[in-house]
């Protein structure tokens, strides 16, 4: 963007935190491509930087009445939409994780000897990272996959302290598997 | 689920509009406990609570309509002071004769209060170059709002003597300085 356009989007967001409405459409027009390629660029894939993008144009706007018109737009409005574009990328990571440990749970009863003995392989593989861990670690991933009680904390510190488990736990995988 | 650009338009739109209102949302609010205060020892409860609903309803609208509006709101809150504080000091007051005409010190307050916070606006006002019709309107009612529950105390000639006060102190101030 430029330094034309950036003080264009400066005049328009001090117009909207003003409360004048004829600056919402040109802002709209000046920033969807803005959000667009800044959420494409940062998630690199489109379906999801399209959502992404969509989620904060919106969140830009509820907040346009609070903008501090003495700060400079541009990084106001980038750092709505990099803030959007990690809630999504952190959604769908513990999506994939959640489908996972629901697979995990599910005993299959089409399971060949072969398959079972693969997944107690697995499994024991999956105990021996885990024993390597530190025991709060342990205790995290655990509770997070419904197999011990979860430990008495606010939730927001429960779920920091999984992320950070399951963290040490794909890097100690690596190391001893090499993938994932 | 990624939408058409004119479906992101018009949820950016109502995003904008509710951003607004919440962000009216807070001033507002703080006026209600000085609305509930007013009310304990109005003269007509009754009126307390009609101005004060007023007071409030018309913080929230004119913040959440934006431009001349709301500049309007904090200016005439604190213009509404004089008229609200003077003659509830005053109430208990008895009255000041000249020869024959005797007036209260209450109804006194009120027309000094209404002059103060006319002389107050009048000379904002004359301040602003577009709308200041607009301001003087906004500022002005919640003034005279949030001076009306104390005017009360002497009556109907008190309120009608914040009116006057009020005219009479923002006229001279907006006629002097208007452009010829």
């Amino acid at each position: 963007m430029d330094a034309a356009h950036r003080q264009e989007l400066q005049d328009l967001l001090v117009r909207l935190a003003d409360g004048d409405r004829a600056a919402f459409p040109p802002a709209f027009t000046l920033l969807w491509p803005v959000a667009r390629a800044f959420a494409r660029s940062f998630l690199r894939e489109d379906a999801g930087a399209e959502d992404a993008a969509q989620q904060a144009l919106v969140r830009v706007f509820l907040r346009a009445a609070e903008f501090d018109v003495s700060r400079p737009a541009l990084p106001w409005v980038l750092g709505v939409v990099a803030n959007e574009c990690r809630t999504l990328r952190r959604r769908s990571q513990r999506r994939r994780e959640a489908s996972l440990a629901e697979a995990d749970a599910r005993p299959d009863p089409a399971a060949s000897p072969e398959e079972d003995a693969a997944r107690r392989d697995l499994e024991r593989a999956a105990l021996s990272v885990l024993e390597g861990l530190p025991a709060a670690d342990v205790e995290a991933i655990l509770a997070h996959i419904g197999e011990a009680e979860r430990p008495d904390l606010p939730p927001p510190t429960f779920r920091k302290r999984v992320e950070r488990a399951l963290k040490r736990l794909r890097q100690a995988w690596s190391r001893r598997h090499g993938t994932l | 689920m990624a939408l058409s650009e004119a479906a992101l338009f018009a949820r950016a739109r109502r995003a904008y509009e509710r951003g607004r209102l919440q962000a009216a949302l807070w001033p507002a609010a703080l006026l209600v406990p000085v609305v509930a205060w007013s009310w304990t020892w109005c003269r007509y409860p009754a009126l307390a609570v009609v101005c004060g609903t007023a007071l409030v309803a018309l913080t929230l609208v004119f913040r959440w309509r934006g431009r001349v509006w709301a500049r309007g709101v904090g200016p005439g809150l604190a213009a509404g002071l004089p008229p609200l504080v003077v003659p509830f000091l005053m109430r208990e007051a008895s009255q000041v004769c000249v020869g024959e005409i005797c007036c209260s010190l209450c109804l006194i307050g009120c027309v000094g209060g209404g002059l103060a916070a006319g002389a107050i606006l009048g000379r904002r006002a004359a301040s602003i170059g577009e709308g200041r019709g607009a301001f003087l309107a906004a500022a002005g009612t919640l003034a005279l709002l949030a001076g009306a529950p104390a005017c009360a105390f002497a009556g109907v000639a008190g309120l009608a003597g914040l009116l006057l006060g009020f005219a009479g102190g923002s006229a001279p101030v907006l006629l002097a300085r208007s452009p010829a």
